[in-house]
């Protein structure tokens, strides 16, 4: 799982990403590429984030975050 | 002096900007800042702002507006090498941008504000046409140096005829997370002041929880975005009972918006939800249409406003419009900064339409070779020279649609459909998703050697 968001980290951001990089701080992910990576992320794995798993933008700040909210909702271990 | 909004406006007490960091300031405080801080700038001077969505930006753009000083709006997150190209081409005699550019050395410091620097270049003043107010790049981040150049009338009629048009007026709050350096995020705040209402701003992320709290708490009347913002918005079901409440006009510009979601915010806003049409040429609006209009009118961009003449080319069916708001023209370099206006209140807009006998317009192609990317113009020209300046080893040609461009390159290099979408993401701001690259062994040529786009575009749905 968590190699399925890094490669989808990669693409949006155009370079290699580390599981704890900080990609909403350090700029990397504007709120464009945010609402693409949240797509991405809900069709990569058959998920929909709840409006306000999306407001606050900490779930998806890292890899590591993203890889722990979205195997909450699979239900899939990291 | 030329002003660009009413006396009783810009001397009064009523609030002209506010942000989420509670800073405030009336339109009288504002003038008096630009007079004491800022007077001294040369007179007529271009001064080039790299645009952030801070308060202190918004501040300083009216204010040397005010002053009838000459800003060109950039993105403050321009491509260093296209800035150069600019300052070059321009000769710039201040240059306005935030603390973190090291311009130490290059330039003197003017001005040293909280989170800006304002820089004295050292460049001799060049004649700008006393008529020209404002001067906006044609694509954005994302291109060549040609640059529209809006008069003061081309502004405070645009202002003032939108403002009406939309019902704004004194004491309404109006907040637009478009970037200011575009045509949408500039206009809003004019239909704004130009009706003393205020301008609220906040670099807060709009799907954050921060967004939403300040949105609420400053119960905001106007809202206009691109239709991708409008999307973002849904998914966290930001209009609730509310924020509608306090609404009194949003705004979808910049694209079309998909049918599905205009079905979801007929919805949710009603007829407080209006689609736009309009270009950085005719300082923004053109047409509209309410929500509840479109689901008849489909592809319809709604009716010209009142002070705009639209009408088809009877040949190229090419919207032509007729309007005070039209600029004054283009300029590729410094002398044509002082020239006057060539385009005498006529846009070819490069637009092909049909009109209806009601007076609506339908968009049914372009003429020209920009396509939109989240509702930004993306030239196709700029890319491929972008391209050809960067990554000298291949040929490239581009072609494509909104949201989907495509680049045509003759190398075969591994990585280099990569390396395409690298530099079109970091340096013009072209999400990768948007990119599609492909190989040819060579470019399709006519006999005179010009790149065959037509069969360019027939690969392009042969791949799809």
């Amino acid at each position: 799982m968590k190699e399925k968001i890094i490669e989808i980290c990669r693409e949006l951001c155009c370079k290699e990403i580390s599981g704890d990089e900080e990609l909403i701080a350090s700029g990397l992910l504007d709120s464009f590429k945010i609402m693409e990576l949240i797509c991405s992320l809900e069709e990569g794995f058959h998920i929909v984030f709840l409006p306000e798993e999306i407001m606050n933008l900490d779930n998806f700040e890292t890899v590591n975050r993203m890889a722990e909210i979205v195997s909450m909702k699979t239900g899939d271990n990291v | 002096m030329q002003a660009i909004i009413k006396d009783e406006i810009q001397y009064s007490d009523l609030l002209a900007i506010a942000d989420s960091s509670g800073n405030r300031i009336s339109y009288k405080e504002l003038a008096q800042k630009a007079r004491s801080e800022l007077a001294a700038l040369e007179e007529r001077s271009l001064i080039f702002i790299l645009c952030d969505y801070q308060m202190e930006t918004v501040e300083f753009i009216y204010e040397i507006m005010y002053l009838n000083r000459v800003p060109l709006l950039l993105s403050s997150d321009i491509d260093a090498e296209l800035l150069d190209v600019l300052i070059q081409t321009y000769q710039p005699q201040y240059l306005y941008c935030q603390k973190s550019y090291q311009m130490e050395g290059r330039y003197r410091e003017e001005g040293n504000f909280e989170e800006h620097v304002l820089w004295k270049t050292g460049n001799p003043r060049f004649e700008i046409h006393p008529d020209v107010a404002l001067l906006l790049s044609t694509s954005g981040t994302t291109g060549s140096a040609k640059l529209v150049k809006l008069s003061y009338d081309n502004i405070r009629s645009a202002g003032e005829r939108a403002g009406r048009h939309m019902g704004i007026v004194k004491g309404q709050k109006g907040l637009c997370p478009s970037p200011l350096n575009h045509i949408l995020g500039f206009i809003f705040c004019m239909w704004h002041w130009s009706q003393g209402a205020s301008i609220l701003v906040t670099e807060e992320l709009v799907i954050s929880k921060r967004f939403q709290e300040f949105y609420r708490e400053e119960r905001i009347n106007n809202f206009a975005a691109t239709p991708y913002i409008f999307r973002m918005l849904q998914k966290v079901r930001f209009w609730d009972e509310e924020k509608v409440g306090y609404l009194h006009r949003a705004v979808a510009a910049g694209e079309k918006m998909p049918e599905e979601e205009q079905e979801q915010l007929r919805a949710v806003l009603g007829d407080k939800m209006w689609l736009a049409y309009g270009q950085t040429e005719c300082a923004g609006y053109i047409s509209d249409i309410n929500i509840q209009e479109s689901c008849v009118k489909k592809t319809a961009v709604g009716k010209a406003l009142e002070h705009i003449e639209a009408t088809a080319d009877i040949q190229s069916n090419e919207l032509i419009v007729k309007s005070k708001c039209v600029c004054m023209g283009y300029a590729n370099n410094v002398m044509q900064l002082a020239q006057g206006d060539v385009h005498q209140g006529i846009l070819y807009t490069g637009d092909m339409v049909r009109i209806d006998a009601d007076g609506c317009i339908y968009l049914m192609g372009r003429l020209t070779r920009y396509v939109k990317v989240l509702g930004k113009r993306v030239n196709l020209d700029d890319i491929e020279n972008y391209l050809r300046r960067k990554l000298r080893n291949a040929e490239f040609a581009c072609v494509g649609e909104d949201n989907r461009i495509m680049v045509f390159h003759t190398c075969e290099e591994d990585d280099l459909n990569q390396k395409i979408r690298v530099l079109l993401d970091h340096n013009m701001k072209i999400p990768p998703k948007y990119i599609v690259c492909t190989y040819l062994e060579e470019m399709p040529r006519s006999d005179t050697g010009k790149i065959l786009y037509r069969k360019l575009e027939q690969y392009e749905g042969e791949n799809n």
